[in-house]
This record gives structure tokens, sequence and C-alpha cells, in this order.
């Protein structure tokens, strides 16, 4: 009978054990990040914009970049948006803050580089990047001209003038000799 | 005694005479026609092919132009090579400098009259293609879409004929035979010279110093295909291959070297040659 009770009450007091343990674990993970998601804010990249439409290879395009949160009651802080061209990441705009329903323009200047360009921008928070607010935009860089008509025709002119002057050689050679 | 001056009209003359019968004997030979005919035909595939497939044409008239002028270099090396390879050997392996040589002119005139007649005849296709290409672009997209770009074009593609001829000209100079030196001069512009540019891309070497790499910018002057910006040391990756574009000066430059450099020497060559027997 004793060690019936005995048994009874090991096993309470495992059990008791076990419950002190669980219940701080399941707290702390009930605090993780991630067990319990957090709602996405509602952002978005609403206009891509630049200082100039039309640019010649090697100006300097100031890229504009609108942001804005799209809720009403919630202010976002500690925003990032992120700036890719062709694909690449090429600047992050850091610790944005909106209050609920606001907007605000980051502006970024690039160095043109020729032909046609892919401008992305996405919103980003707690490093989740929201896709579903990204926006894009296309620019065509105008190549600067390559080479010039004068010193081509200049090159033309110095093959007639070497012909012409190797065609007479012998001639100046023999005027030389005399 | 004749002066200084007859001497260079006489001089002058002698080499217009040999050009006007190079040209006689390469007409003769319907050298001149197969050439035209090329140079009609190759431009003339690119406005008649899209059109037969109702394939559309270029968004652009430089688009187009560009597409077009592929085959630019092609016609330039078969023409160099058909009017340029045999202009020097040909007299010693088939003995006709006997007679041509002991005539009352000098023999730098004849070589000069021969390296000019091939170079004219090579321009005049060139100047044919383009021509047929600007009439293609007029009727699409209109005479206002014919820019300056494309005569930037036309003058390299003349720059790189001249190279073309004058180095095959040295290789006629240089050879015995007639066939030797068409080839040789034919595979060196085709396949060796850019098989050493592809090779040195490979190893990461900038071959600016080869005629061929310089023979891009006919193409890249037309501001169409992304080629990545031009330059010396200008480099970008096309997949795993690292490619270079030419530099727009440094490639008139090589041009222009090649021309008079490869052209004195094969003169230099064909006057000290001697005809044995």
């Amino acid at each position: 009978m004793n060690q019936n009770t005995k048994g009874k009450r090991a096993t309470l007091m495992a059990l008791v054990i076990l419950g002190m343990l669980l219940v701080p674990m399941t707290a702390s993970l009930a605090q993780m990040p991630g067990t319990q998601p957090t709602p996405m804010p509602e952002l978005e990249i609403t206009e891509i914009e630049f200082s100039d439409v039309e640019p010649m290879e090697g100006d300097v395009v100031t890229i504009s970049v609108t942001i804005e949160n799209l809720n009403d009651t919630m202010p976002v802080n500690d925003i990032t948006a992120s700036l890719y061209i062709d694909f690449e990441l090429v600047h992050n705009f850091t610790a944005i803050g909106l209050d609920a329903g606001a907007s605000t323009t980051l502006e970024y200047e690039w160095t043109a580089e020729s032909f046609t360009h892919n401008i992305t921008a996405m919103p980003v928070f707690n490093d989740m990047p929201i896709q579903d607010g990204q926006a894009f935009a296309e620019l065509y860089v105008e190549p600067e001209p390559v080479g010039d008509v004068p010193t081509l025709l200049m090159a033309l002119g110095v093959i007639g003038l070497a012909v012409l002057i190797i065609a007479v050689i012998p001639s100046i050679w023999g005027q030389i000799r005399k | 005694m004749t002066s200084f001056k007859d001497d260079v009209i006489s001089d002058l003359k002698h080499v217009c005479l040999n050009v006007k019968f190079e040209f006689t004997k390469n007409w003769k030979k319907k050298r001149i026609m197969i050439v035209m005919l090329l140079a009609i035909l190759l431009p003339v595939i690119f406005y008649v092919v899209p059109l037969a497939f109702d394939v559309d044409y270029a968004e652009t008239a430089n688009g187009f132009a560009t597409s077009n002028l592929g085959f630019i270099t092609l016609l330039i090396i078969i023409s160099a090579a058909m009017f340029t390879g045999d202009s020097i050997s040909s007299e010693f392996e088939n003995r006709t400098g006997l007679i041509l040589f002991p005539t009352p002119q000098r023999q730098n005139s004849i070589f000069v009259g021969k390296y000019v007649a091939a170079l004219l005849a090579t321009w005049l296709a060139v100047s044919l293609y383009y021509l047929i290409t600007v009439l293609e672009i007029a009727q699409i997209y209109g005479t206002a879409e014919v820019t300056v770009e494309l005569a930037k074009s036309f003058m390299l593609a003349l720059l790189y004929s001249a190279s073309a001829v004058s180095l095959i000209y040295f290789f006629s100079a240089v050879m015995k035979r007639t066939i030797t030196s068409t080839l040789i001069g034919f595979f060196a512009l085709m396949m060796i010279l850019p098989i050493i540019g592809l090779v040195l891309s490979i190893a990461e070497v900038d071959p600016w110093f080869l005629v061929t790499h310089s023979s891009s910018l006919i193409t890249d002057v037309m501001n169409v295909a992304s080629s990545g910006g031009f330059g010396p040391g200008n480099e970008h990756d096309v997949g795993s291959l690292t490619s270079f574009s030419p530099d727009f000066y440094e490639g008139i430059w090589v041009m222009l070297t090649y021309t008079i450099g490869f052209f004195v020497a094969g003169l230099t060559m064909a006057n000290r040659k001697k005809m044995e027997g």
C-alpha cells in the first residue's frame, strides 16, 4: 500500500515539475517572432518618377520613389524601400516612418547608362519584402553618339593622300637623287 | 630631261591607266558583276523575307540597318579577296609580268594602280550595299529616318575595306600562287583573326590591335545593340565570356595602320620581286 502511495506521489511530482517547465516555455514561444505572425503593414510604392524622361548616357537622373501607408489607422515605422535597377539592388532607403495614410517621396541620384532599364522599388518591413507593394518603371537612356564624321573623313583623306604620295614616290626619289 | 612636275603627272597617268586596265579585266572576268549582285541581294533579303513571312521589321530604322549591316563585313572580305587576291601574284604565276613590266611605266605605278583598282571596286560594292539599305529604310521608315549614324557606319565600312584590301594585297605580294594568296587573305579576315580575337577575349585580353575587332564599329556606331559601351578596357560579360567593344578612335587608328602599313609592305615586296626563269 505504502509503495502504491509513494508511486502516485512520485508521478504527481513529476507532472508538477513538467508543468512548471512547460508553462514558461509556451509563454516564451508565444512571444517569439513568426510563431504568431505580426500583421504586415499595407505599404505600397505608388509612383516612380525620373527627373529626366529622355536622358542621355552619362546624365545624372534623380529617381523619385513615392511610398504610401495605405492603412488609415496604423502608423508604421522603420520601413525600408529597396531600389533595383535591372533587377540589381542599388540602394536601400532606410528608417522611414509613415503616419496612417501618409506618404513620402524618396530620391536617389543615378548616372544613366545607355539603353533600356527596368527600375523597380519595393517596400520592406522587418526584413520582409512586401511584393504586393512594389512598382516598376522603364527608362530608355539615349546612348552617347559614338565617334564623329570629321574624324572619319580625315581618316579617309589620309588614305587617299598616302596612296597619292606612294604613287609618286619614284618621281620624288628621282628628284632628290638629281 | 623631264621636269619633276612632268614625272609626277606621268606617274599618276600610269596609275590611272592601270586602274582602268584592272577594272576592264575584272569586268571581263565577271567579278564586278558577281560582287555587285551580292551587294544587291544581301540587303534585299532583309527587306523581302519579313515581307514574305509577314514578320514585323525592326522598331527603329537604326535597328533595321544594324541587322542589315551584319553581313557587310562578309561582302567586304569576299570583294577584297576577289579583287586583290591575285593582283600581284598572278603577274608572277601566269608570267604576264614578262609583258607588263617592260612597258614604259614604272613597276611602282603598275602595283599602285592594281591596289587602287581593287580598293575602288570594293568601295563600289560597299556603296551599293549601303545605297540599297538607305532605299529600304526610306521606303519602310521614311527618309527622315536616314541618320548620321548610317553615314558614320558607311565611312567605317570604307575604312575597313581599305584595311582588308591592304592585308590581302600584302599576301598577294608575298605568296607565289594566286590561290594561296586569295585563300590566306580570305581566311585570315574570315576566321584566323576573329578566332585569335575570341581566344584573347576568353583570356580577358582586349584584342584592340586586330582589324577584325575594329570592324565591329561598323554596326556599333548605329547605337542599337546593348553592346555595353565603348572604350579601351570596356568589357562586359556575355554569359561566362568577356567580350570587348572597340574604342572608336583606337579602331580608326588600327584600320589606318593596317591600310597604310600592309599597302607599303606589299608594294615594297612587289617592287623587289623578280621574275624567275
